[in-house]
């Protein structure tokens, strides 16, 4: 298949997606109520926290949820009417499908998150914003939240059997990896566990996001972000694909 | 629209349009379906019969790329699924067991999509997809959400996207299942006018009255394995030492009490059908029996056997499970009678 080809079935697919699945209550809620909530929450409960972090919590947070949520919810939701097997049917190779799919993911939490952004900003200052490097990264991080939400869900036939143990995993990622404070405060009193949070691909996205705000304050560390985000994208992309294939036998 | 990707694999004079060739799937120590082997040629009107659970669906699934075999292969045209699925995806279009349609979408954006799947282009898909609207008599709810049809209405909708690309192979699993008659009746005619246009059709079914009346030959599925194979007709040939006798008798007698006459008799409405090997013989102990019980004979017909003596007899199926079949069927029994 041609990659015009592919390209436009790409677009097919979300197209579709966008408008049959943005409404679900799981989209709705976890796309966007839970992230405000939680960004609530912990301001609330932690009023130790600084602005800058507030500002790349909920960025943070906006893309996590927002992309992890529609890629997860999409694919049961197909499997359990049956329209999956409609995909699978049509002349559409798997690792198009998976991309349709992904880009339904990125066109709900893309904007969600630049929409917050535009919101939050004029009232908490710019920092030294680079808005190109802002757009990178939140696109960097949506995409990977994407594979993330796409390799839990590829096998799954409920929405439930995908959210259980995704929440539990994105909770403990979201506190282990710096999303509201720096990781050298998260470890003040445990210093040696410290190797956890750069164990997370989240910590990435975290800083990625924060450096492009406030201000970029170790170029290598940036580098490194994106380089370890595209892997995680690939990574999570073949876990999905692999998953995907895998109903088939 | 043809693919001239897909060769086409020919068998003597005639071109195969589906070949399984021992196909088998295992779900653990489970085995759906073991080594069939079975060849469709272009053109025709394939059945396949079988109870629930005999592994018809499954094997629409192997032949269709929905599910990999666990040994064996399948090729439409001469592709193999496996390896060209792209290729042969183009060319087949299939209505799975259950309707899948997008209710939240409208009729006419669900036929969109399927045609922007195949890549029809769009002034050649809206054509088509309004050509489907009328035949499916869809057309005057075309811009509901499919949420709001009825079942019947989801079928043919179904049906429709699978025909939005102009397959050469329709795949139909179970088309008409639960449907009122005059759904049955629009997908029926559809499907035997896409025949009649060359179109290869290969559906399952446990209504078999429809294999009878629509296909140019059946096969029979039984526990995974094919246990027959051949022309309705020429399979009621096969099991034709075995008449049936159907006698309708008031008052209406127990089934106990006619097995008088012969062991292997089923009561279907208000009437009872007796198999023989000896038709002459039974009917004159039926009155024989009659007269001593002092029972009224209403009507007595010799039937000639019908593809669902060949079922019965393949299947293993007991008058229950048939009788059970019939509570589903949507029509009368089609036997052939003398």
């Amino acid at each position: 298949m041609s990659i015009d080809t592919s390209l436009k079935k790409i677009f097919v697919i979300a197209a579709k997606d966008i408008k049959t699945y943005y409404s679900k209550p799981p989209s709705l809620f976890y796309g966007i109520v839970l992230p405000f909530a939680l960004f609530g929450a912990f301001l609330a409960g932690r009023p130790c926290v600084t602005e800058d972090y507030r500002v790349v919590g909920v960025t943070v947070l906006s893309t996590f949820f927002g992309g992890t949520t529609i890629a997860a919810v999409i694919l049961p939701l197909e499997r359990r009417s049956g329209t999956i097997d409609r995909l699978i049917l049509a002349p559409v190779s798997f690792k198009t499908l998976l991309l349709g799919k992904s880009l339904a993911g990125f066109t709900f939490s893309f904007p969600v998150t630049l929409l917050v952004l535009s919101i939050i900003l004029p009232f908490t200052g710019f920092w030294n914003l680079n808005p190109l490097l802002l757009v990178v990264s939140i696109a960097l991080s949506v995409i990977f939240s994407c594979a993330f939400g796409l390799a839990f869900s590829a096998s799954a036939n409920d929405v439930a059997d995908v959210m259980w143990p995704m929440n539990f995993v994105r909770f403990l990622m979201i506190f282990f990896s710096g999303v509201f404070m720096p990781i050298d405060e998260i470890y003040l009193y445990m210093p040696s566990l410290k190797f956890i949070a750069y164990l997370l691909p989240l910590t990435y996205s975290v800083d990625a996001v924060y450096q492009s705000i406030v201000g970029i304050n170790d170029i290598m560390m940036l580098i490194a972000d994106f380089t370890i985000l595209i892997a995680m994208i690939i990574l999570l992309y073949y876990i999905a694909y692999r998953r995907f294939i895998k109903t088939l036998t | 629209m043809k693919n001239e990707n897909v060769c086409e694999a020919v068998d003597g004079e005639l071109k195969v349009a589906i070949e399984a060739r021992d196909l088998t799937k295992q779900y653990g120590e489970f085995t759906a379906v073991n080594d069939l082997n079975l060849k469709v040629f272009d053109g025709e009107f394939f059945g396949l019969l079988g109870p629930n659970g005999a592994g018809k669906t499954t094997t629409v699934k192997m032949l269709t790329g929905l599910s990999k075999p666990t040994k064996g292969e399948a090729l439409i045209m001469g592709a193999n699924i496996m390896e060209r699925p792209l290729d042969v995806k183009r060319i087949i279009g299939v209505v799975p067991e259950v309707s899948n349609i997008y209710v939240e979408m409208t009729a006419w954006e669900n036929l969109i999509f399927a045609a922007e799947l195949y890549d029809v282009p769009r002034g050649e898909a809206v054509e088509r997809i309004k050509m489907l609207l009328e035949v499916f008599g869809l057309y005057e709810r075309r811009h509901d959400k499919s949420a709001n049809f009825s079942k019947g209405m989801r079928r043919r909708l179904t049906i429709a996207m699978a025909l939005v690309h102009n397959p050469r192979v329709l795949f139909l699993d179970e088309p008409t299942s639960g449907l009122d008659v005059q759904s049955t009746r629009n997908i029926r005619e559809v499907v035997r006018r896409l025949n009649r246009d060359g179109v290869t059709v290969f559906m399952t079914t446990h209504f078999i009255d429809e294999a009878d009346n629509l296909c140019n030959r059946v096969g029979i599925i039984n526990k995974g394995q094919l246990v027959a194979l051949d022309t309705p007709e020429r399979l009621k040939q096969k099991i034709g030492g075995r008449v049936s006798i159907e006698v309708s008798l008031q008052p209406i007698p127990s089934l106990e009490e006619l097995k008088e006459v012969s062991s292997d008799v089923m009561k279907t409405g208000d009437k009872f059908i007796v198999y023989t090997e000896n038709p002459s013989i039974t009917i004159s102990e039926l009155i024989k029996l009659a007269n001593a019980k002092e029972w009224k004979i209403i009507s007595v017909k010799t039937l000639t056997p019908s593809l669902e003596d060949v079922f019965v007899k393949l299947t293993g199926l007991t008058a229950v499970d048939v009788e059970r079949l019939e509570l589903i069927r949507p029509s009368g029994r089609g036997r052939g009678r003398e």
